[in-house]
């Protein structure tokens, strides 16, 4: 691989991307450097290497390739953390779309080793016939189903009384990939809710993907097919609320109302109002606490909480004391972008990394609200201790 | 991507033995990140290693000495003038695994770390056992104690509290040849022999490679407020932090932005003061909550003479952050002001303040530069960033021209040309015109006594 990159594209939309001044505030935030102390996974070091690519004073060698496509969460951390602004998941979704051999490359990925982007795998060959071979995907199913089932917690939250504010208001849920294919026990569980809140539920109008792990992996055309097709059921349904529980889902739709996707004037403002989160309707739902509930319960912040944490509010809400959140204390699990594929051992050593920092003792739990968090904390989490999506905490 | 010295088939056998794994790295894009710091200049490393123990650096040290392999210690990178630039090539070793808080003693008020630490991570440790560890450089979120030290970070509560140098008790160090040595130790004072601890702090990596730093803590104070003003221009805003030290006030940091420092920080973040104030001063006391809401007050009174025109008291956690965090930006702030700059943190005697500021407006004005002009005036230390676009030959020569005439400036106002990022690579040129050459013949014999073969970060800092 000795391809030239095309030019590099600011997508924050002023003119060319500001250079990176190596000032090193992106290191602490990066969770790749944080587990690992290698500084070459840093973003600092993806910009000043890509840099040297694209003027020429560096070659694009496999190595490089493999720097600046493959090791990346995406989680955007770096993004918060830079003066500049500069994203390190944009730099490396465009080196990945921009780079020929690429898309290729990501297939195959996907067919060799995906039990977890199956369900994108599956999406992609009814949008994009004829991209995905179809035999890959029985193999993908079962990783999948695997990984769906693990030990989740039993349910200790009974809903009391529902906060019925917004009674009769008619809504679609959009469950998310994990959800939809491996966790179908989160949706019954959101449906439940939703019922109990008196709200009208209207049948899955044929929502895809969000689309958001795909644009992190530099397929931008496959990104917007998905876009596309999410717009267009919503419309279907008659642009009702579409209500979320995976903060990633929910982070990737949003991003729908900043982009040109087609949505009208009057629809964008529409489209970020009724994008809620399942949370923030529950609002001030009480419930009764059962005697096996455990001691402590660690929150754990997803990275793509784009919007907000209404999660944190409303579980604090319902879990009282034993909810234990410290904003010091909030790393990455490493389930992010394509690095769970493509360099499995460096996303095994943050999610170590996560579990060092909580520390959790047997009887305790870990929730979220994000379904590859729940996925990745889950098969690292020791013995006696549950992680779970606060859904499934629910009876 | 421009070559260093090779790696002989040897060194690499002793580095892939004693840094198994991904703690040795010798490909070209691994190591390329590692060629470069906060000073945007680059040469490529010869090999990176991480240690994770004392003995893989005694091991190595040992085998760097015997083949005058050039060693660069290296934290975050963060220091702004070349510290961490490998001219010669060399075995980059980087402080990333020796990250750990080995003792935090609440009795002896000390901390036990070692060298990669980030500061604000030990402060954060330290704050939750009501401890205080006091130096804060503007990178004090993502810059090393180990590297603090060794550039004798300042920062801004150092008006009050001193400089690195000064909370430094005690250091374990590995000499070029492997030898282990351990200065100072725990106590707050410690006359015995010559002070070989604050001797290696600010030494620029010249003279070993600290292994753990035992640092000095103090009681957290309880309370902090922040008085932030603004001023009609430069010259009435120094005269208030003057008349501050006149009414008996020792501020924990009094820092100071000029007009064009202001409008860079706009530029990147929404800011408080009015667009056309022309200085601003952020005033800090710390101490008992019923200490600093009298010393408050006092500011507000002993400030009023000079006129401000806005002022903003700020007394909670977040209403502080929220003014500091704007100080903090002004470094990322100026690299937008213009495509290049050349930066200099000159620091003149405090009462020589206001003729260094109207010095270098004059020199701005008459070389028809930016100069963006903010610091620690409270220890009468400048940070001065020149903005060119180094591609326009005759902007780059203005520019440096406005240099030299802002050091000869400072000179003369019997100041200093750096009060705390070192001299490294880009201050070097420079060195002369402060020291005498029986000084730095007397600083050459001092190194060659830690490091006879000159491997210990060279040709660098004096």
């Amino acid at each position: 691989m000795s391809t030239e990159l095309t030019p590099v594209h600011c997508l924050h939309g002023q003119g060319r991307r500001p250079e990176c001044i190596l000032c090193g505030r992106c290191l602490p935030a990066c969770p790749l450097f944080t587990a690992t102390g290698r500084e070459e996974l840093s973003p600092r070091s993806k910009f000043f290497l890509a840099r040297a690519v694209a003027e020429g004073r560096a070659e694009l060698s496999a190595k490089a390739a493999e720097i600046l496509t493959t090791q990346c969460l995406s989680c955007g951390r770096c993004e918060n953390a830079c003066p500049l602004g500069l994203c390190g998941p944009d730099l490396v979704a465009e080196l990945r779309a921009s780079h020929p051999g690429f898309a290729g490359f990501l297939w195959k990925l996907w067919i060799e080793r995906a039990g977890l982007m199956w369900p994108l795998a599956r999406s992609l060959t009814r949008l994009l016939p004829g991209s995905v071979p179809i035999e890959a995907v029985a193999r993908a199913r079962d990783a999948l189903a695997a990984m769906g089932s693990g030990n989740a917690p039993a349910p200790w939250l009974l809903p009391k009384t529902y906060d019925i504010r917004h009674l009769g208001k008619k809504a679609v849920l959009f469950a998310g990939c994990v959800a939809e294919h491996a966790n179908p026990r989160w949706k019954d569980s959101a449906n439940r809710l939703l019922a109990g809140l008196g709200i009208d539920v209207l049948p899955d109008p044929g929502f895809t993907c969000c689309g958001c792990t795909l644009g992190h992996a530099g397929a931008p055309d496959a990104q917007a097919a998905m876009q596309q097709q999410n717009i267009e059921a919503w419309r279907k349904a008659g642009r009702p609320l579409m209500v979320v529980f995976c903060a990633t889902c929910r982070c990737g739709l949003r991003a729908y109302a900043r982009k040109d996707l087609g949505l009208a004037m009057d629809e964008i403002g529409l489209w970020r109002d009724n994008l809620v989160s399942l949370a923030e309707l529950l609002g001030d739902t009480t419930f009764a606490v059962a005697n096996t509930a455990p001691a402590v319960v660690r929150y754990h912040r997803p990275c793509h909480g784009a919007g907000g944490n209404q999660d944190l509010g409303f579980l604090r809400r319902a879990m009282g004391e034993r909810l234990v959140f410290r904003e010091e204390e909030t790393p990455c699990c490493g389930f992010g972008g394509l690095t769970k594929l493509t360099a499995p051992e460096l996303s095994d050593a943050v999610a170590k990394n996560a579990l060092a920092i909580y520390a959790p003792k047997p009887g305790e739990q870990i929730v979220t609200g994000c379904s590859g968090c729940v996925t990745q904390l889950r098969s690292v989490a020791p013995d006696g201790v549950v992680v779970g999506h606060w859904l499934e905490c629910i009876g | 991507m421009t070559q260093a010295p090779a790696l002989s088939a040897e060194a690499r056998r002793f580095l892939e033995k004693t840094f198994p794994g991904d703690a040795a790295v010798t490909s070209p894009e691994e190591m390329f990140v590692y060629g470069t710091d906060a000073s945007r200049r680059h040469a490529m490393p010869t090999a990176v290693v991480r240690p994770d123990s004392v003995e893989q650096v005694r091991e190595l040290l040992a085998f760097a000495e015997a083949n005058r392999l050039p060693i660069l210690p290296r934290g975050r990178a963060t220091n702004t003038v070349g510290d961490c630039i490998p001219v010669t090539g060399g075995i980059v070793v980087s402080t990333a695994r020796l990250n750990r808080i080995l003792e935090i003693d609440p009795d002896d008020f000390v901390a036990v770390v070692e060298p990669g630490v980030v500061t604000g991570d030990l402060q954060a440790a330290l704050a939750r056992e009501r401890l205080f560890y006091a130096p804060d450089p503007a990178s004090v979120k993502f810059s090393t104690i180990g590297g603090n030290a060794s550039t004798c970070a300042g920062g801004m509560r150092a008006v009050k509290y001193g400089v690195t140098r000064d909370h430094i008790l005690g250091i374990e160090a590995v000499l070029p040849g492997g030898e282990l040595v351990r200065f100072g130790g725990r106590t707050h004072k410690n006359v015995v022999g010559l002070d070989l601890t604050r001797l290696f702090v600010g030494s620029e990596g010249t003279l070993g490679l600290m292994t753990r730093l035992t640092v000095k803590l103090l009681p957290l104070p309880a309370a902090t407020a922040t008085l932030a003003l603004a001023f009609a221009d430069v010259d009435t805003a120094l005269t208030a932090a003057g008349d501050v030290f006149r009414a008996g006030i020792l501020p924990a940091a009094l820092e100071f932005l000029g007009r064009e420092a202001m409008v860079a920080v706009a530029g990147i973040s929404e800011v408080p003061w009015p667009a056309e104030a022309g200085a601003v001063l952020l005033i800090r006391v710390d101490g008992s909550p019923a200490a600093v809401a009298a010393d408050l007050r006092l500011l507000e009174t002993a400030t009023r003479p000079a006129g401000p025109v806005w002022s903003r008291p700020a007394a909670t956690r977040e209403d502080e952050e929220a003014l500091w965090e704007l100080r903090r930006l002004l470094n990322p702030a100026s690299f937008k002001a213009a495509p290049d700059k050349i930066s200099d943190d000159v620091t003149v005697p405090r009462g020589r303040l206001r003729e260094a500021a109207a010095g270098i407006a004059a020199v701005a004005g008459e070389l028809r530069l930016k100069i963006l002009f903010f610091g620690h005036i409270g220890d009468g230390n400048l940070h001065v960033n020149i903005m060119h676009d180094a591609a326009d030959p005759d902007e780059r020569d203005r520019a440096q021209t406005a240099r030299e005439r802002i050091l000869g400036l400072c000179l003369a106002l019997r100041g200093t040309l750096s009060g705390e990022h070192g001299v490294g690579l880009s201050k070097l040129p420079f060195i002369d015109r402060q020291l005498s050459p029986l000084e730095r013949d007397l600083m050459a014999r001092v190194k060659a006594a830690f490091d006879p073969h000159g491997i210990m970060n060279p040709h660098k800092a004096y």
